[in-house]
């Protein structure tokens, strides 16, 4: 893939957004850097000049200069009312976020993206908001709120996704259903956070980049045997397992060390909420994986043979499967 | 070009070892020594697990009867299962089959046994199933599932024996108090009341008559059936004076009458025998029963000897007819096969205790025994019906196969001219005369003082003259011609099918559990938690997921609207 210069630009911006917002010291400084990465990534979505890439910029736009707003707003009224705008900021960096009251953009905007670009706002996109809203953590409502929020993203990243035939939308629905962990893990520590947000953006970056090499975008080019042969097939299903958090794999790890720190901080509720929604996260990507390996599969002979992959794929892939069954293998010597 | 089959390997290996056993038996009687090891494999809460080993002249002398008729029988199927296509298998079972006895009877430990209990039970099993069609399947279930009980029961006494401190039986059971350790004693028994097929088990026994006949003789000796009566000898320190004991007495007897009524009424030479087999394993316990372990054990040696033979006896005369098993089909053997009759007969005279045979030694021993000790009405009546009984269907047996009329069919090759088979039944016909002698020789150096009144000494006697000429004479005169068994044909039925046992353990037993599951499954998996579960959850889950299709198909000023009522609501909230 060839990166133009402004696209470098605009890269670079982005990120520089996110550290601005997520290191500075008052509201005003994390909505600039929020504005930077918001204008910065406009651009980068309208790669292609066809409708779907600007439908998708444009619903981004108005979604996250409405959160912009409002976090403007809420921090110039700090000092008014010190008991609203916590909540009001909870609620625009939840709206910025794609959680689950607010989650209805999330899907749509993907929609119209390449695999790439949707990397980029399943991972990249989500530091900054994340980030300010821990700063939040401390006023007890706003952590009410961050409960609500993740019993609905939980439920609604579950359910969601059951019914979808387009990968895409598959992804934005079990990123909802992350972001719910995500949010959990805000609420124990910022460490924790950090550790569960690097491992899932492992995680959905290598199998966004598997269906990415393939150009994969529906159910049914999974089935089609020139768009993805059986090898990787079989990494897509591994890698899709390790994202539902099936033990063997990495995926596992981030969820266990969570639900042991959820359960010793005595957070049930949630935590019965978040495993039964994975259950059924699990079960749309078992379908997946599952109509691609028993469903007949016609091969064409007149088709490409698919594209070459980058170095990256096989190390993301190798990480993704035995990120857990290594360093266990040092610990035993 | 030498080529050396299974069964002249296993004879040489096998007699060899049986003579050096019987030597050592002898040799430890003598010294009266007793090598126990014991190989502790861990220990939890201070009693440990440890596999045990006797060697003491029981167990030597067992292991080379066990030994000595194995060989024989192995040389048998030599040629009686020659040109079978899984020769090769058998002999491998069979020999299976006597290491698992071999490991039962040197190790009296709970846990240790289960090694060579579980074994036979398995091997059992690949051998009644050998020939493959539907009546061994059924047969094999049965006999598998009831010897499972018997496993079972062995597992819950180890659990319960766990108070006790150490599995070892040999140790502990001389201090066994019934106040403490009833219950394991009753599971004990019963094992050994499914393996030796007293009254609730019983059906198995005539069922496995659906494995090869050598197998039958193997089993029906020696090895599976005696597992139980063996067991319990090893463990007859704890049943004196307990409850245990007289119910056990009551069921062997039970047990001994109706096998040799039923056997009165089979017409299959197996069953028959099988039957006559599950009606000494009757005596056995009974005497045990009464307390005298050691003629429990002598009449168990004794016993194996000549039913052995006459188990191989009746493979040479199946063979000789066609595989037919109808005693109906028999008649006039003597005439052809001189040599095998004569073995049948000395098998079956020892089986009635004909004096001096083998037979003659234990049982009269045991039948005198037990009119002289204290024991009620109903188990003397039983003992007594049951001796008359045994003479009663071996003659039977005889008058049908040996003498009488010429059944056979047209075409029929009958002689006694295989030498593999006939030689190893020699083998065994010299056990079956001598044995006794040398058995009560060797066991009992001071004999048994016996103190009876003219007509209890002679009531063995009188039953047994009796019991031949009803068996004898009875058809003879041909009373059976004119189906007058069709006049009392409910009791006919009862008493011929061993009381409708087979039905009761197989159809019955089965049907109520399995109509219960089949009920759960329609209800349960195919329906309730069908609904309520999988299925349900995914109609319900899909259902959901619709409406949040549906609410995702709006334009995006209705999301930021609805984000802007929420901010509105926690205003009006807060303020």
């Amino acid at each position: 893939m060839l990166i133009s210069p402004s696209q470098l630009m605009f890269i670079l911006t982005l990120i520089s957004g996110t550290i601005l917002s997520i290191s500075s010291t008052s509201w005003f400084g994390a909505w600039a850097g929020l504005e930077l990465n918001l204008l910065s990534f406009i651009p980068l979505i309208i790669t292609k000049n066809n409708q779907y890439s600007s439908e998708s910029a444009l619903k981004y736009f108005l979604v996250q200069a409405l959160g912009s707003a409002i976090i403007i707003f809420s921090a110039s009224i700090m000092l008014i009312s010190p008991s609203f705008a916590p909540l009001c900021l909870a609620l625009a960096l939840l709206l910025k976020l794609g959680a689950a009251p607010f989650h209805f953009w999330f899907p749509q905007v993907m929609e119209g993206m390449n695999w790439i670009q949707s990397i980029v706002l399943m991972t990249i996109q989500k530091i900054a908001p994340m980030l300010l809203l821990s700063y939040l953590t401390f006023n007890y409502l706003v952590t009410t709120i961050l409960f609500y929020a993740i019993i609905l993203s939980a439920i609604i990243g579950a359910v969601g996704g059951i019914n979808q035939t387009l990968l895409r939308k598959i992804m934005a629905f079990s990123s909802i259903n992350h972001m719910a962990w995500m949010l959990s893990a805000i609420l124990i520590s910022e460490n924790m956070w950090t550790m569960y947000f690097l491992f899932y953006s492992l995680m959905s970056s290598s199998v966004a980049l598997i269906f990415h090499f393939q150009q994969i975008f529906h159910f049914s080019q999974i089935t089609s045997n020139n768009a993805s042969p059986l090898p990787n097939k079989i990494l897509m299903l591994l890698s899709l397992l390790s994202l539902g958090g099936l033990p063997p794999f990495t995926g596992f790890f981030p969820k266990w060390i969570l639900i042991q720190e959820m359960t010793s901080s005595y957070f049930f509720m949630p935590l019965l909420v978040l495993l039964a929604s994975t259950l059924i996260s699990l079960y749309y990507y078992l379908r997946i994986s599952i109509s691609a390996f028993v469903l007949f599969s016609p091969k064409l002979k007149w088709s490409s043979p698919h594209r070459s992959q980058s170095l990256f794929t096989p190390l993301m892939a190798f990480i993704n499967l035995f990120g857990l069954f290594i360093p266990s293998v040092f610990i035993m010597f | 070009m030498w080529y050396i089959t299974m069964h002249l390997t296993s004879l040489v290996f096998l007699c060899s070892s049986a003579f050096s056993c019987i030597l050592l038996s002898l040799t430890s009687l003598y010294y009266n020594s007793v090598t126990m090891i014991e190989w502790e494999i861990m220990t939890l809460n201070s009693s440990s697990v440890v596999m045990t080993l006797i060697f003491d002249w029981i167990s030597f002398m067992f292991l080379g009867f066990v030994l000595f008729i194995s060989s024989m029988v192995l040389f048998y199927s030599g040629d009686y299962m020659e040109g079978d296509k899984s020769f090769n298998r058998f002999m491998y079972l069979v020999l299976a089959f006597v290491l698992s006895m071999g490991a039962l009877i040197v190790s009296p430990n709970m846990i240790s046994i289960l090694l060579g209990w579980d074994g036979l039970g398995l091997v059992s099993y690949a051998l009644v199933i050998f020939y493959q069609n539907e009546k061994s399947a059924n047969a094999g279930m049965l006999t598998v599932l009831s010897n499972r009980v018997g496993d079972v029961a062995i597992l819950l006494s180890i659990s319960l024996m766990f108070m006790a401190g150490g599995w070892n039986f040999i140790l502990y059971s001389s201090y066994m108090s019934d106040s403490n350790l009833l219950l394991m004693k009753c599971l004990v028994v019963m094992a050994a009341m499914t393996k030796s097929a007293q009254i609730p088990f019983s059906a198995w026994l005539p069922a496995a008559m659906a494995a090869p006949t050598p197998v039958s003789a193997l089993v029906h000796s020696s090895t599976l059936v005696t597992a139980g009566v063996y067991l319990l000898i090893r463990f007859s320190p704890a049943l004196m004076g307990s409850e245990a004991q007289s119910v056990l007495l009551i069921i062997s007897c039970l047990t001994m009458f109706m096998a040799g009524l039923g056997a009165n009424f089979e017409y299959d030479l197996k069953k028959i025998i099988a039957l006559s087999t599950l009606s000494q394993l009757g005596v056995m316990l009974s005497i045990l029963a009464l307390g005298f372990a050691d003629l429990a054990f002598f009449h168990l040696l004794a016993h194996a000897l000549f039913k052995a033979l006459l188990f191989m006896c009746a493979g040479v005369v199946i063979h000789a007819v066609k595989e037919y098993q109808d005693i109906r089909c028999m008649g006039s053997l003597v005439f052809s096969m001189p040599l095998t009759s004569t073995c049948m007969n000395l098998a079956n005279l020892a089986l009635c205790g004909m004096p001096f045979l083998a037979g003659f030694y234990s049982k009269d021993l045991i039948l005198e025994v037990a009119f002289m000790s204290n024991i009620n009405l109903l188990a003397f009546v039983l003992y007594a019906l049951a001796t008359g009984l045994t003479v009663c269907y071996s003659f039977r047996l005889v008058y049908y196969s040996l003498t009488g009329l010429f059944n056979l069919s047209s075409m029929s090759q009958v002689n006694d001219k295989s030498v593999v088979m006939t030689s190893s039944m020699m083998s065994l016909s010299i056990g079956g005369v001598t044995g006794g002698a040398f058995l009560s020789w060797v066991i009992f150096p001071e004999s048994y003082m016996i103190c009876l009144t003219f007509t209890f000494k002679v009531l063995a006697l009188a039953l047994s003259v009796l019991g031949a000429l009803i068996g004898y004479l009875l058809n003879i005169m041909s009373v059976n011609y004119s189906l007058r068994s069709l006049k009392s044909y409910s009791k006919v039925v009862f008493m011929g099918s061993m009381w409708f046992m087979p039905f009761l353990s197989t159809f019955n037993l089965s049907h109520v559990s399995l109509k219960t599951a089949g009920a759960c499954m329609k209800v349960g998996d195919y329906g309730w938690s069908e609904h309520f579960g999988g299925q349900g959850l995914y109609s319900n889950v899909m259902h959901q997921s619709g409406y949040l299709q549906v609410s995702q198909n709006s334009s995006v000023s209705i999301y930021m609207k609805s984000f802007l009522f929420w901010v509105i609501v926690v205003f009006f909230i807060m303020i």
